[in-house]
């Protein structure tokens, strides 16, 4: 009878084996080759990209300096480096503003049209590269297709679009980008509300605006908030107060108008504010305890008290800081001094103070 | 009788073919899969300029967490790199797990430590804190001076302490890069449904580190460490880069990782003998854990991976420390696995339970039993006569190569994306180390990793002792 393990060296098996072992020998053949092509690539590409900028870079400098004309650096650049141009050209713009932006931008007007058939491209990433660059340097012109972009299948470009238009140049457009906010639903909330205030004060009506508006998804309101209290709107804190008023089932909202209001309220706000030291929601009590000690008087004190003892630490760690900022510094040296159980709370938060 | 064994060793013999050509088949898949990832994430990073997206407002801020158990060789380096990232708003907590060595004194001297008061904002179950301290010099520099309760213990005792949205968990013997955390924060921003994402470890031995930075990349000069180049090329750049683009990252390493700090105090933190069962994979314990609590809640997640986040880190250079690395790994892994066992083809688990949890419990955690008691029943074939010797060293061969294909598509991987190695002379080294690694080197992570499956069949717990050299200096 044979070995069972006769099957194992049937010549099937063995050619089997040597098969696979000549697939993989040339699989492993063209791995190598295409590290060492793409070396090879790299390292031209490398090259050819510092002769260009060492060839640009002291005409562009002259130009920025008006020691040359701008001509004089577009005729330096051949047919096949406009793309490279700009993309040299928005190195630099993102490092300066102003009269050389400008500038920048003006060198750039002739060869953006080589850009736009990027912004149809089947490429998500050749979409978004368009679309930051020609709202980089060509937004006057680019504007249309730049807030279309708003409404692209791929999120980057979205983003990116957002980005583009949410500029200081031109506020104008963050209505724009408020209105279409749920379509960033995975971004972080305070990203999303630095990007609006990036716009600047001329942006302040359509966030007031949005804060305002109880028409408004709950998530776009508690976002323009943010971004209020970012740039640091005085007036803003009369609309949040309006949105304490409203729905209180919204705990983010809530809690980022009482950061408002803590940030950039008045005494007149606190009354306003009381109600919500009782909320069910952590987060809105530790802000409302926050806005209490920034706007609140001497009768606010006992309740920011009382909320060191709240369940949560974060509530604690707020009406610490609470108090010290309603000049209650008193109470923490009394809470240290008879041992309370938070006591080191309140030593790390008189240390603060100290080092200030 | 001899029929009978016979017919094991044949089934044994199919055995091992099976489960060399489903894991080296997974592991090319991952390779293909990376390669998509990283073009893309390439293609992604040049449409779309870090800095000029991540502006210094709405970065969340960051607590990194570093649990640090005598590490006096390198605590001051790998914290002096910590100060100089690039980022808006993050805090430092180095905790002391009750080191014997002068690691809190050098932190003290170095930094201008004073003692400090810290609140704690979470219970979490850890060994008692002597003393918590804050830098004079750089106000977002604290030490927590604990008792020693291993490093799950350090983590938690440090999470109890840090008040932001987001944690970095980062070994005290690495270096970050200056972007990392900007880089490792990008998921989080742009999914807010991300709660862990881990980044990149590379070797350091023998680079040139100027005040906590890696300056001059090298390869190391040590042979093992070498080896480990090409390893950690191969896992992180193939493996983790294409488990996570499957949504199937079972593990974040412990030297690096950013995570969603009020899921994993929900979760019960890291796993330590205070707060269930110790385990000396703690890291990726709290990965399986983490898929498990956020998928029972029916809650929408992401565990990301991203490959530019570089953290640098000292990698053993001797046999005996190398192998108690691996001992510990394999223990980790087969902890945590055999803990999770309810995962295991589970539905309930999504792709977790039915795809990447009976990966890694089939193929890598037995993995080393099966390839050892595969060499001996080759072994064993060839010796009674039952196998052809020319069937045994073809499939040696193929092995090999396979092994080959797979190392060179990771340099491949990192060709494409990132080329840290810059001398083409390295690049040949990398080639090089593939073909010399499959003779002896592999054999013998394989025979550490059983001696680890051994462990933690039997519950070693010990983490055994690395001896540190410190960072290597700009000549």
């Amino acid at each position: 009878m044979p070995s069972p393990l006769s099957l194992a060296s049937q010549e099937w098996v063995f050619r089997a084996l040597a098969l696979g072992v000549g697939i993989l020998a040339l699989a492993m053949l063209v791995f190598a080759v295409v590290v060492i092509v793409l070396r090879l690539k790299h390292a031209r590409t490398a090259r050819d990209w510092a002769q260009r900028e060492a060839r640009w870079e002291a005409t562009l400098l002259a130009v920025l300096a008006g020691d040359a004309a701008p001509q004089s650096l577009r005729d330096d650049v051949r047919q096949s480096e406009r793309r490279d141009f700009i993309e040299y050209l928005v190195r630099f713009a993102r490092r300066v503003k102003g009269r050389e932006r400008e500038q920048l931008q003006e060198l750039a007007a002739p060869f953006l049209a080589v850009l736009e058939p990027d912004l149809s491209h089947r490429r998500a990433d050749r979409r978004a590269r368009a679309v930051q660059t020609l709202g980089d340097l060509g937004f006057v012109r680019y504007q249309e297709p730049v807030i279309a972009a708003l409404d692209d299948e791929a999120p980057l470009v979205r983003m990116i679009a957002a980005r583009a238009l949410t500029r200081p140049e031109h506020p104008d457009q963050v209505g724009l980008v408020l209105e279409k906010l749920h379509l960033f639903p995975t971004w972080s909330p305070n990203f999303l509300a630095a990007m609006l205030a990036d716009a600047g004060m001329a942006a302040v009506p359509a966030l007031r605006a949005a804060l305002g508006d109880p028409a408004r998804e709950a998530p776009v309101r508690a976002i323009a908030a943010t971004a209020l209290t970012y740039l640091g709107d005085l007036e803003a804190a009369d609309v949040a107060v309006t949105v304490l008023g409203g729905r209180h089932d919204v705990p983010d909202l809530l809690a980022s108008s009482l950061r408002l209001i803590a940030k950039l309220g008045r005494p007149e706000h606190a009354a306003a504010v009381r109600p919500l030291i009782d909320s069910g929601h952590f987060a809105v009590r530790a802000a409302a305890i926050s806005a209490l000690g920034a706007i609140g008087g001497p009768d606010d004190l006992a309740a920011i008290r009382e909320g060191y003892d709240d369940a949560s630490p974060w509530v604690a760690m707020h009406a610490a800081r609470a108090l010290v900022d309603a000049g209650d510094v008193r109470s923490l040296e009394e809470i240290v001094a008879r041992r309370h159980s938070r006591a080191s709370l309140a030593i790390q938060v008189l240390s603060e103070l100290e080092e200030e | 009788m001899y029929e009978l064994g016979l017919l094991l060793l044949l089934v044994f013999n199919y055995l091992v073919f099976f489960y060399f050509i489903a894991l080296n088949g997974v592991y090319l898949f991952t390779s293909l899969i990376a390669f998509r990832e990283i073009r893309q994430y390439v293609l992604r990073l040049k449409s779309l300029d870090l800095s000029e997206l991540l502006g210094s407002a709405g970065m969340p801020p960051v607590t990194i967490l570093v649990p640090a158990y005598n590490e006096e060789a390198s605590c001051v380096e790998s914290v002096r790199s910590l100060l100089s990232l690039n980022y808006a708003d993050y805090s430092i907590l180095v905790v002391n797990d009750g080191s014997d060595d002068a690691t809190l004194q050098r932190l003290i001297a170095e930094f201008d430590m004073v003692r400090a008061a810290r609140l704690p904002t979470a219970e979490l179950p850890a060994r008692a804190v002597r003393r918590t301290y804050q830098s004079r010099l750089h106000q977002n520099l604290w030490v927590i001076d604990k008792e020693n309760g291993g490093k799950a213990d350090a983590l938690n005792a440090g999470l109890n302490h840090s008040t932001t949205p987001l944690f970095c968990a980062v070994d005290a013997d690495s270096l970050l890069e200056r972007d990392a955390l900007i880089r490792i924060v990008r998921p989080f921003l742009e999914d807010s449904k991300t709660v862990a994402a881990g980044g990149i470890i590379r070797i350091a031995n023998d680079c040139d580190v100027v005040r906590g930075s890696v300056r001059r990349i090298r390869m190391p000069r040590n042979l093992l460490a070498q080896f480990q180049v090409l390893e950690y090329l191969r896992a992180f750049l193939a493996g983790r880069m294409g488990w996570a683009a499957l949504d199937a990252t079972l593990i974040i390493s412990g030297a690096f990782g950013l995570f969603r700090r009020s899921l994993v105090v929900e979760a019960g933190g890291y796993a330590s003998s205070q707060t269930s069962v110790a385990t000396v994979g703690e890291d990726m314990e709290l990965v399986v854990r983490i898929h498990k609590v956020c998928r029972e809640k029916k809650m929408p997640y992401r565990i990301r991976f991203v490959p530019d986040p570089v953290v640098w880190t000292e990698c053993p250079e001797s046999f005996r420390e190398l192998g108690r690395q691996r001992d510990r790994w394999q223990r980790g892994m087969a902890e945590s696995l055999l803990r999770h066992r309810d995962l295991f083809f589970n539905p309930k688990y999504g792709r977790i339970g039915m795809f990447a949890y009976p990966y890694f419990f089939l193929l890598e955690t037995f993995g080393p039993f099966i390839e050892l008691a595969g060499y001996a029943a080759f072994i064993t074939a060839i010796a009674i006569g039952v196998a052809s010797p020319t069937y045994v060293i073809t499939f040696f061969m193929l092995a090999f190569v396979f092994g080959m294909v797979l190392s060179l598509a990771a340099v491949g991987l990192e060709e494409l994306g990132f080329r840290r190695y810059p001398r083409v002379g390295d690049l040949v080294h990398l080639f090089g180390l593939a073909i010399v690694e499959n003779f002896g080197y592999r054999q013998l992570t394989t025979v550490w990793r059983f001696h680890g499956l051994v462990s933690a069949i039997r519950g070693k717990q010990s983490w055994g002792k690395m001896t540190r050299r410190g960072f290597p200096k700009e000549a």
